[in-house]
């Protein structure tokens, strides 16, 4: 009797010890990533890493790399065709999706005027903003998604000022990639948290808190996410005060111009990839419209407006 | 079984129940923030001790008072880093991008700040 109860002890002891999540903290997409895996292993962890880095490259427009990626396309797919691997083929043609689904809202061909508006934020000095929206009005025919010839791995541009930019979408696309490697590895616990704007959740209930986007200091909302993908929009990063208008980051691709329907939006699905598109198109949209899009595609959002009030599709689960 | 026996088992029980609680305290204790430099872990700090850590040759002040931490002065031209307030949670991380900074506490949260 002792022994077992011996035994017992030791059982339950070393049931106490609790073991170690493989976690990790990356850099990627000019953001931090945190992976966290509660049931996963070292060997997903570095799997998981390695995704990232890919889907970095590819969607890297500012460098070259060993392996085709944005940054080439727009240097040499003018001048003739080029081929793409298989991942970034999938990469181009998810782009196309959320393009068509978005109805043009979603444009990767935007690189052009997008490029050229990150580097006027950057680098404000007090010029004329309104100005420089009316030149960027001007690069209309650049941006053409016509203008992208997709054909069985070979990408070719008809349009030398055309420019790619995954930007807004690549993060989203590789965590949802992450997700699928995760379900296909029998992993069902982890939190992976792409810069606080693009967020997978595994199968245990999550409380979401939205960022106050006029005032960072507080959240505005709670709701509960369990097995889903979560991705933010908001017009408090990276932006310029004119004439008491903000200039922020996100661009309407059909207007060119910047869009002021909300001060923040959060979308909540299963795909990533579809979540971080939406966020970025919807923004561009006003209400009627963006809710038409969720009901179509079935995904879910917040919409923080931009007179200050609150609004939500019916599958929001507030805490 | 003996009354002896159910006495040692009551012992017992109560032992484990005494460890768990301390792993639970001792776990509360000891936080700490982990501050990434890109992809390289370049300083681990206790909350439990208020200090102010000058990091990045001094482009970066963190912060630690009553067990959050925050960024208190960047030299990035955004600041945004600096408008995300003090955490003491892994559910939310505070980010400097211009200088490939993150500063993620230790820990498992099930509350998570997206913004």
């Amino acid at each position: 009797m002792k022994k077992a109860l011996l035994v017992f002890l030791i059982f339950i002891l070393g049931s106490c010890q609790k073991k170690e999540a493989p976690k990790a903290t990356i850099f990627a997409f000019n953001t931090s990533i945190s992976i966290t895996l509660y049931d996963g292993t070292k060997d997903d962890l570095y799997e998981v890493k390695e995704i990232f880095y890919r889907y970095n490259r590819l969607a890297d427009y500012q460098n070259e790399r060993l392996e085709v990626n944005v940054w080439y396309l727009n240097n040499w797919a003018y001048e003739r065709e080029v081929e793409v691997n298989e991942e970034f083929w999938d990469l181009l043609l998810a782009a196309k999706d959320y393009y068509e689904i978005t109805e043009g809202y979603f444009n990767p061909c935007i690189g052009q005027v997008s490029f050229q508006w990150k580097n006027i934020l950057s680098n404000y000095q007090g010029e004329n903003m309104t100005f420089e929206e009316e030149k960027l009005a001007l690069k209309q025919n650049a941006i053409l998604f016509e203008n992208l010839v997709l054909d069985d791995y070979r990408v070719r541009y008809l349009k030398e000022d055309l420019k790619l930019d995954l930007g807004a979408v690549a993060k989203g696309y590789a965590l949802g990639k992450v997700v699928k490697y995760l379900a296909l590895n029998g992993v069902e616990k982890y939190m992976i948290n792409a810069g606080t704007s693009s967020i997978a959740v595994g199968q245990e209930t999550y409380n979401i808190h939205i960022l106050d986007p006029l005032d960072q200091s507080k959240t505005f909302m709670t709701f509960k996410v369990n097995n889903n993908c979560v991705s933010t929009s908001a017009d408090y990063q990276n932006y310029v005060l004119y004439n008491n208008e903000k200039f922020h980051h996100i661009l309407n691709s059909k207007t060119l111009t910047v869009p002021h329907f909300y001060h923040s939006l959060t979308v909540i699905g299963e795909d990533a990839g579809m979540a971080d598109a939406l966020s970025t198109a919807l923004f561009s949209m006003e209400y009627d419209e963006a809710i038409d899009i969720l009901e179509k595609t079935g995904y879910e959002a917040v919409f923080y407006m931009y007179d200050g009030t609150i609004k939500m599709t019916d599958g929001v689960v507030v805490k | 079984m003996k009354k002896r026996d159910f006495i040692l088992l009551g012992f017992i029980c109560l032992f484990i129940g005494l460890i768990i609680c301390l792993t639970r305290i001792n776990n509360q204790k000891e936080r700490y923030a982990y501050v990434y430099h890109y992809d390289d872990l370049i300083m681990k700090i206790d909350l439990n001790v208020d200090k102010k850590y000058s990091i990045l040759d001094g482009e970066v002040v963190l912060l630690v008072s009553k067990g959050k931490i925050g960024v208190l002065e960047s030299d990035c031209k955004d600041h945004l880093c600096e408008d995300m307030g003090m955490t003491n949670t892994s559910g939310h991380p505070i980010i400097c991008v211009p200088n490939g900074l993150s500063i993620i506490v230790s820990g498992e949260s099930r509350d998570v700040i997206v913004g």
